[in-house]
Parts: C-alpha cells; sequence; structure tokens
C-alpha cells in the first residue's frame, strides 16, 4: 500500500471491529464483504426486474421478488455529501479526527453509499469526482475508501 | 365531549447528573402527573413506555397498579413520545385503556450517553455496525449532519440560519427557570465559536443530553371531564417513515422524513391548515432538524426553512413560535415529551413568564431514528 494514502487517519492498529451486538446474521451482507476482499465494490440486482439496491436486501422493494443476482460496480462516484467528524467514541477513531465520512452517488448505477473519504478536507464539495479503493479500516475491516478521482489516478500511474 | 385528552403532566428537576435512577425519575415524574391530573393513581389502566429506559413492569410495580388493560411501545426512537399520542388515543377510542400514562425516564448525561442508546435503538443495526461504524460514523449528530449538508447545497441554508434557531432555543431558555440552559444566553457569535463536532454540526447545534424524566396522562372524555387542571384535546395524531428508513443514503427523495408523510394526515384529519398552528413544538435535537421539520409538517415552502427561521421568526413574536421552553436545545433532552408538556402548559395558560398569547392550535412534532416523524395538533380542552 503507498505510503502517501492518507486514510485510515491516525494508527491503523486499533482494536478489532465490534462483533454485532445482536447477534444478527449477516448474510444479506457476505456477498458485499466477500467482494471487497478481491477489491471489487458490489450491490444487488433483482433478476425479475432488473432493478438494483443498497444496502442489501432479502426481497426487491419494487417487485417483491426474492431472486437476486450480484453485480460489480465501477468503483466510480460523485459527491453528494459530507460530514467532518471532530469528535469520535469509536475505538481508534477517537484519535484520528479530524475526518471525513460521505454519501457517494455510483456513476454507473443508481445507488449512493455512505463511504470514508481519503480526500483533503478543503477539497470537498458537492459533485466531486471520486475513485474507490479497498483498504482496512482503523478497526481493522477491509472498507471501500474515496479518493478524488484525478488523485487516484495520479497514484496508480 | 370526546376524543382523547391529555389530563396530567409531571417531571423531574433536569440535571446533567443525579443519583436517581431511570425508574425511580419515571415514578417521580408520574405521580407528578398524577397529582396534577387530580386522579388516584388506580385509575391508570394503560401504560405507554418509551422505548428504551423503565418498563411497563417497573411502573405498575412500583405504583401499585392492579388492573393496567393495556401497554405498549412506539419503536420510533425520537418520535416516540409524541407517537406515543396515537397509541393512546387509539388505545381509547377501541376502548383498550380509558387513562394511560406514557413516560420518559432516563440518566441520559450521567450513565447512557446518546451514543450507546442509539447502539441500542437504531434502526438497520447490521448496516450500522458493517457498513459504518468501520469507516467512523455512529451517532446521530454525524448521521443527521450529512442532510444538513445536502439542504445547505440544494438551498443555500447558511451557518448563520442554523445560529438563528440555538441562538432562538437559547433566548426562549431564558424565560423557563427549569430550563439546564436557563441563565446562560447565547449569543449569535458565540455560537459561530463554537467547536465542531460534525461539521456542519457545531457543539451549539446539538441538543443537550440530560438525566431526568417527563410523563403525560392521556384519558377518555369522561375522566377529562373530573380532571383537576384544564385538558388538551388531541385533534389529530399520526405518524410516518421515511423511504428506506433504516438507510439515509438511498432515500427518495433524499430530504424525505416521516414527518412529511404524517403532517398531511395530521391537518386533514383535524380538519385545519398549518397556517392555523399558533405554535409549534418541534424536535429540535439539532438546529437543522427545526429546519427540516418546519418544511416537512407545511409551516413553509420546502428550502424556505434556513429564510423562514432567520427571517420570518420562530421567536414568541415571529410568524411561528417554536418551543418556548427552549427544546431540546435549551430546556432538557426528555426525547419530545417535554414538549408535549410544554404544549399542555401553554393551552392552558400556565405557562408564566413565557406564555404565548392568543393560542389557538398547537402542533408538536417528533423526529427521531433515522427519520421516523410524528406530529400532534392540539387544542384546549
Amino acid at each position: 500500500m503507498a505510503a502517501s494514502q492518507s486514510w485510515p487517519p491516525g494508527d491503523p492498529g486499533g482494536p478489532a471491529a465490534q462483533a454485532p451486538a445482536d447477534g444478527r446474521p449477516l448474510d444479506e451482507l457476505a456477498f458485499y464483504l466477500d467482494a471487497l476482499g478481491r477489491g471489487e465494490l458490489t450491490i444487488q440486482q433483482c433478476v425479475a426486474c432488473g432493478q438494483v439496491r443498497w444496502p442489501p436486501r432479502p426481497s426487491c422493494p419494487n417487485c417483491r421478488d426474492m431472486t437476486s443476482r450480484v453485480i460489480v460496480t465501477a468503483g466510480e462516484a460523485t459527491l453528494f455529501s459530507w460530514t467532518i467528524i471532530h469528535r469520535s467514541a469509536l475505538p481508534g477513531f477517537s484519535a484520528a479526527v479530524p475526518y471525513a465520512v460521505g454519501i457517494v452517488e455510483l456513476t454507473d448505477q443508481p445507488v449512493r453509499m455512505m463511504g470514508a473519504l481519503d480526500v483533503a478536507i478543503p477539497a470537498l464539495t458537492a459533485g466531486l469526482a471520486l475513485r474507490m479503493q479497498v483498504r482496512p479500516s482503523i478497526s481493522g475491516e477491509l472498507v471501500p475508501v474515496w479518493q478524488a478521482a484525478g488523485h487516484a489516478e495520479a497514484q496508480a500511474s | 365531549m370526546s376524543g382523547s385528552h391529555i389530563i396530567g403532566i409531571g417531571q423531574t428537576a433536569y440535571s446533567w447528573a443525579t443519583e436517581h435512577g431511570p425508574v425511580e425519575l419515571a415514578v417521580e415524574a408520574a405521580l407528578a402527573a398524577i397529582l396534577d391530573a387530580g386522579i388516584p393513581a388506580g385509575a391508570i389502566d394503560g401504560i405507554i413506555p418509551f422505548p428504551i429506559g423503565p418498563t411497563a413492569e417497573d411502573l405498575i410495580s412500583s405504583l401499585g397498579l392492579t388492573d393496567v388493560s393495556m401497554s405498549g411501545t412506539c419503536q420510533m426512537g425520537g418520535a416516540s413520545a409524541v407517537a406515543s399520542l396515537q397509541l393512546a388515543e387509539s388505545a381509547i377510542a377501541a376502548g383498550s385503556a380509558s387513562c394511560i400514562l406514557a413516560f420518559v425516564g432516563k440518566n441520559g448525561r450521567s450513565r447512557q450517553r446518546i451514543d450507546q442508546r442509539v447502539a441500542q435503538l437504531i434502526p438497520g443495526k447490521q448496516f450500522r455496525q458493517v457498513l459504518e461504524y468501520p469507516i467512523g460514523l455512529n451517532t446521530p449528530a454525524q448521521w443527521y449532519s450529512l442532510l444538513c449538508r445536502r439542504h445547505m447545497i440544494e438551498y443555500g441554508t447558511s451557518r448563520e440560519q442554523l445560529g438563528a434557531v440555538a441562538v432562538q432555543m437559547r433566548e426562549n431558555a431564558q424565560r423557563n427557570p427549569a430550563a439546564m440552559l436557563f441563565g446562560k444566553p447565547l449569543a449569535l457569535q458565540q455560537y459561530l465559536d463554537s467547536p465542531p463536532l460534525a461539521d456542519p454540526y457545531l457543539r451549539a447545534d446539538c441538543c443537550l443530553e440530560t438525566d431526568g424524566a417527563a410523563a403525560i396522562i392521556v384519558s377518555s372524555a369522561d375522566i377529562a371531564g373530573d380532571a383537576r387542571n384544564r385538558p388538551a384535546r388531541i385533534l389529530a395524531t399520526a405518524t410516518g417513515r421515511a423511504s428506506s428508513p433504516d438507510d439515509i443514503a438511498n432515500r427518495r427523495p433524499f430530504l424525505d422524513t416521516g414527518l412529511a408523510h404524517a403532517a398531511p394526515r395530521a391537518f386533514g384529519r383535524a380538519g385545519v391548515q398549518p397556517s392555523d398552528i399558533s405554535a409549534a413544538m418541534i424536535y429540535d435535537c439539532f438546529t437543522f432538524e427545526v429546519v427540516h421539520q418546519l418544511e416537512a409538517a407545511g409551516f413553509c415552502e420546502e428550502g424556505a426553512g434556513g429564510w423562514f427561521v432567520e427571517t420570518a421568526g420562530i421567536g414568541p413574536s415571529g410568524r411561528l413560535p417554536v418551543n418556548p421552553h427552549g427544546g431540546l436545545l435549551a430546556e432538557a433532552h426528555m426525547s419530545g415529551m417535554n414538549h408535549v408538556i410544554e404544549a399542555v402548559r401553554q393551552l392552558r395558560g400556565t405557562a408564566a413568564e413565557r406564555q404565548l398569547p392568543d393560542l389557538g392550535l398547537i402542533a408538536v412534532t417528533g423526529w427521531g431514528d433515522l427519520g421516523d416523524g410524528s406530529i400532534a395538533i392540539l387544542a384546549a380542552g
């Protein structure tokens, strides 16, 4: 991983992630987590009517069909909204403030999602073009991290 | 008389810390409401606990109630207190109960603080835990600041407009000796200098956390006729859910709220318009949620909420007086039960220094979880 990467902020050696406290099975999210391990960002698509959906659901909110397929997104988005967090009680994150979290709008699918932002705070602006990389979070899990598209290309070249 | 009426109101002191636990606080507030109503405790036959905190069993046991025929809880986060009025109204209309205690009691500041409470209450826990906690997102201030930011982008809502809400709520609290921030006025410059928590939210955009309890008693018309103090009549209640209530990001439209669905139903049932409302108790968990709900309830056009709070005015002499008690931002965080209590006081004409003149109808709103909404329209009984 490139040393210039500034996300996750702070020390990545934080405590392990909190397990879901209510013990709810993660079946609905298993495909997504598996794909992150391959560096891919995936969502669901209804087999019956073709509507894509996020976050994962057992049935299609449009046609109620319970059969779905997984599709891989392009990992490109624009910035829809964001917050700059200056105080956090989550393990590992409290020492990492300030950091930005946003809602991104995928460019190839009609879906928005919450995402970590590796963008300099003054550069945050509505509509900013973003590209995704999968990286470990402070708390250890793989998460999609969004960088300004131009910055991500410069790193790749 | 017919319908349902709020006949009793009660509250404890609101504080930053108390040695009394939530059950004791809830019992104290319930006893105050019973005394205020002028009914025997044994008349209570229905219990509506807030979704977190003391239970129906706690209150039944402590109050020695022997014939409770109805209990239930509304799962709408902070919208639950106002939603309780809908549940109470339904139960009374169905004959399931005739005298219902609804309450909130918590050590919301000294023990179980907001991030711990929402970890229990919040909808879509698996999404929060797997998708959001690992990117450092886990509090209402953080989630809702994303709504506020988008409103700023779409409509130009400004920092100063958010500040107008914070300053007005604080000014209102200076007329309320029971408010936690009584004696602590806030100037706009102090607001602007407040440290950021989840930018665009500064500390001064965020509500209090409180130790205390608040309770109300809702009854049938028969019982209300014998109440010690003037009842408040429930003209209409409604609740609603935003599309994708467990996920903010994919809501369509993005700023959809449960209140936008509930408000037209409530106004329709009451046979009135938003312009008929004299004052509003708005669930002010954050400054922007006042702006947001003024729009969602129909008090102004979508996008005009910032103008409304800054120019039309939400102070005692403004276009629509809001939260004369100071609200969650400056009185206390009693999860909106304190808003119901303030509405009853105002309708009775017993709000002392902060009494609003010439009141007709009061609307009370609730906002909770990731955008659930509730509303009640009340009149003097």
